[in-house]
């Protein structure tokens, strides 16, 4: 309980300093002011621009504001002037409360920042024993010139307009060419190597058919005759006659690109010797296979890859 | 008792192959030509040597003889050489009195195993007609009796570039001959230098002493020849190969063969008879053989398709005189072309 006492007390005293610093400025105890409203912001402020304070005041009766000395609409005051006035008025039985709602234009015509000030005002009552008056503190402002001392000429000031200066992107272009140049060089050669079908120049050499060829035979003896017919073919349509297995090196010598598939080349001569003419039983099969492999090197060969 | 097949076939290719080693001693740059006379003898053939004169061919000739062993004869191709002069010649005896003795023919018998005809192309027609019945028959009546040659082949040879004097051997006569085998001079330098400068080429008679005489035993060769034609098989792939190469040969155009400088269809008025062909598949058997092989391959036949093949084209006269040069590039031609396994049926 004796807490809360302190705490009212101390509620009550900070009251009482609020009031007093009110009084300061309204000073009388008839009238008091409840709230004063200013701009929010205190800089920045140009010729023309339009500021407004709003002032509310509790007058006890019989005194009331008096209209006659009311600030006049129209006054200029160190550059700046009341450009509007109004008054909004509630009563009650013991007091009349006075919204003012004050307009100020600026009107300074300064070259340099400088410091304005909305003026005090004087509030004036009447209907009383006594002459009273209810104080309105000044409000400094930051005044803001829209242009700059001594400017006499526009086209002095004037400077010459550049276009912005665009950000390089040459090298990032460079970049993105070479890049995309080696996506496209390094698809084709992926196309080129695997694909199988004819629609890139260059991929309708002998051995690329004869490898479509040999994929479609079935793997049995027939297939197997078929397949080294296929591949014979090819041989004779690179060497542009007849090969044979001792023309070999003279072929070899007319196609350095597949000196390296010699051992193989040799190879599938001797077995087709063996299957063709000798007659001799072979795993037709693993023929088969071993020939999808060497048609398949060999068109690598032809491609030059 | 007859050793198993494969020891005869292994020492015979022995024997075969050491011919050949033994005549390349003495014969330089010819190999290709001992290579084909080999594959003649043991497939029984005769054959026609062509070339010019002094490179060689007699002495190639009677080395290979000396190899072969058995009776060796030889007569000179004249203008007026006869029929007769083959089976018989006539003499004064000691006693005075006409006597007649067996021609170079009849002399050895039965032993003859080379019968030599120097440039046959010098001989009359009468004296080719006797020679190819004694070539085809291996036999012939005479003295009232009949006189076998089993075991003899005969080798003539006929100079292309003398044309006085001589007559031109029928297609009839040439298709005899189982081969007709050029024999060019060797175009390699120090080979050239040897022929020149070595002193052991001076004399061709002691140049054929240094062979070894009897490799073979020539009165076996018929019966190994047998054995050998029967031991290499060939496969349905190869004989339509052949055959292909035989029709390339009547009626090239349908086979897409073309040559450079003259009009094929213009050109073979016949083409290769089917005794030539026989003929080329027996020699292309002993090449499979001589290469250690029991089948033929196509390189078989090319190893002696320019040989058995060319004289036996009969071109249109136009061309006759460029014969050789046709010939050579004809057959050439059809090996490029002619693919095997067929495109056709591959196709």
């Amino acid at each position: 309980m004796k807490k809360f006492k302190n705490k009212c007390y101390v509620l009550l005293g900070m009251i009482a300093i609020f009031n007093g610093a009110i009084a300061q400025e309204s000073k009388i105890a008839e009238a008091k002011i409840i709230s004063v409203s200013n701009p929010l912001q205190s800089h920045g402020i140009q010729v023309g621009d339009v500021l407004s304070r709003r002032i509310v005041l509790e007058v006890k009766a019989p005194y009331q504001l008096s209209q006659q000395t009311l600030p006049m609409k129209g006054v200029r005051t160190n550059d700046v002037e009341l450009s509007q006035i109004s008054i909004t008025k509630t009563a009650s039985q013991k007091v009349i409360r006075y919204s003012i709602d004050l307009r100020y234009q600026v009107f300074s015509a300064v070259f340099v920042p400088s410091v304005l000030q909305l003026p005090a005002e004087k509030f004036a009552l009447t209907g009383g024993p006594q002459a009273l008056s209810v104080n309105l503190p000044a409000w400094k402002f930051w005044f803001s010139p829209l242009a700059p001392k001594g400017m006499n000429k526009a086209r002095e000031n004037m400077h010459m307009q550049f276009k912005p200066t665009l950000i390089d992107l040459q090298a990032h272009a460079n970049k993105l060419l070479v890049f995309s140049g080696m996506l496209i060089v390094g698809l084709l050669g992926l196309v080129y190597i695997n694909a199988d079908k004819r629609w890139l120049p260059f991929m309708n050499g002998a051995f690329a058919k004869a490898h479509r060829k040999l994929k479609k035979l079935p793997r049995n003896t027939d297939g197997e005759k078929q397949a080294l017919s296929y591949m014979h073919q090819a041989f004779n349509q690179l060497h542009g006659g007849n090969l044979f297995a001792n023309e070999l090196n003279r072929f070899l010598s007319k196609h350095p690109s597949f000196v390296k598939l010699s051992k193989e080349i040799e190879a599938f001569f001797e077995q087709s010797n063996q299957s063709l003419f000798a007659q001799n039983t072979q795993n037709s099969e693993q023929l088969m296979a071993d020939l999808m492999i060497l048609s398949r090197s060999l068109r690598d060969c032809e491609r030059g890859v | 008792m007859v050793p198993p097949l494969d020891h005869q076939l292994s020492d015979w290719r022995n024997h075969a192959l050491k011919l050949e080693n033994e005549v390349k001693k003495v014969i330089v740059g010819q190999d290709k030509a001992i290579r084909l006379m080999n594959i003649a003898i043991f497939a029984r053939g005769h054959v026609l040597l062509e070339g010019g004169v002094g490179v060689g061919k007699t002495t190639l000739l009677q080395s290979i003889a000396r190899c072969i062993g058995g009776a060796y004869e030889r007569i000179e191709g004249t203008v007026d050489l006869m029929p007769n002069d083959l089976i018989y010649h006539t003499y004064l005896g000691e006693d005075g009195r006409p006597k007649i003795d067996e021609g170079p023919l009849l002399r050895a018998g039965e032993n003859l195993s080379v019968f030599f005809f120097n440039e046959i192309n010098r001989a009359r027609p009468q004296v080719h007609a006797l020679m190819l019945r004694v070539m085809a028959e291996r036999h012939i009546s005479a003295f009232k009796k009949e006189y076998r040659l089993p075991h003899m082949v005969v080798f003539a040879d006929r100079n292309q570039v003398e044309k006085n004097e001589t007559f031109e051997i029928p297609s009839a006569a040439r298709d005899r001959f189982m081969m007709e085998i050029p024999i060019e001079i060797p175009e390699d330098r120090e080979l050239r230098k040897s022929l020149m400068f070595n002193v052991k080429f001076q004399h061709a008679e002691n140049l054929t002493k240094q062979v070894e005489s009897n490799v073979l035993q020539f009165d076996q060769l018929n019966n190994f020849s047998d054995i050998l034609q029967s031991h290499i098989k060939s496969s349905p792939t190869l004989e339509d190969y052949a055959i292909d190469l035989w029709e390339s040969t009547q009626s090239p155009a349908k086979y897409g063969i073309k040559m450079d400088t003259v009009d094929v269809n213009r050109l073979v008025h016949t083409g290769a008879s089917p005794r030539g062909m026989g003929m080329l598949l027996k020699a292309a058997r002993v090449n499979a053989w001589l290469m250690n092989r029991d089948s033929l391959y196509p390189e078989d036949i090319h190893a002696v398709f320019h040989e058995l093949i060319a004289h036996r084209l009969v071109f249109n006269s136009m061309y006759e005189n460029r014969r050789t040069q046709l010939a050579r590039e004809f057959t050439t031609q059809i090996l490029n072309t002619v693919a095997v396994p067929a495109q056709a049926k591959a196709a």
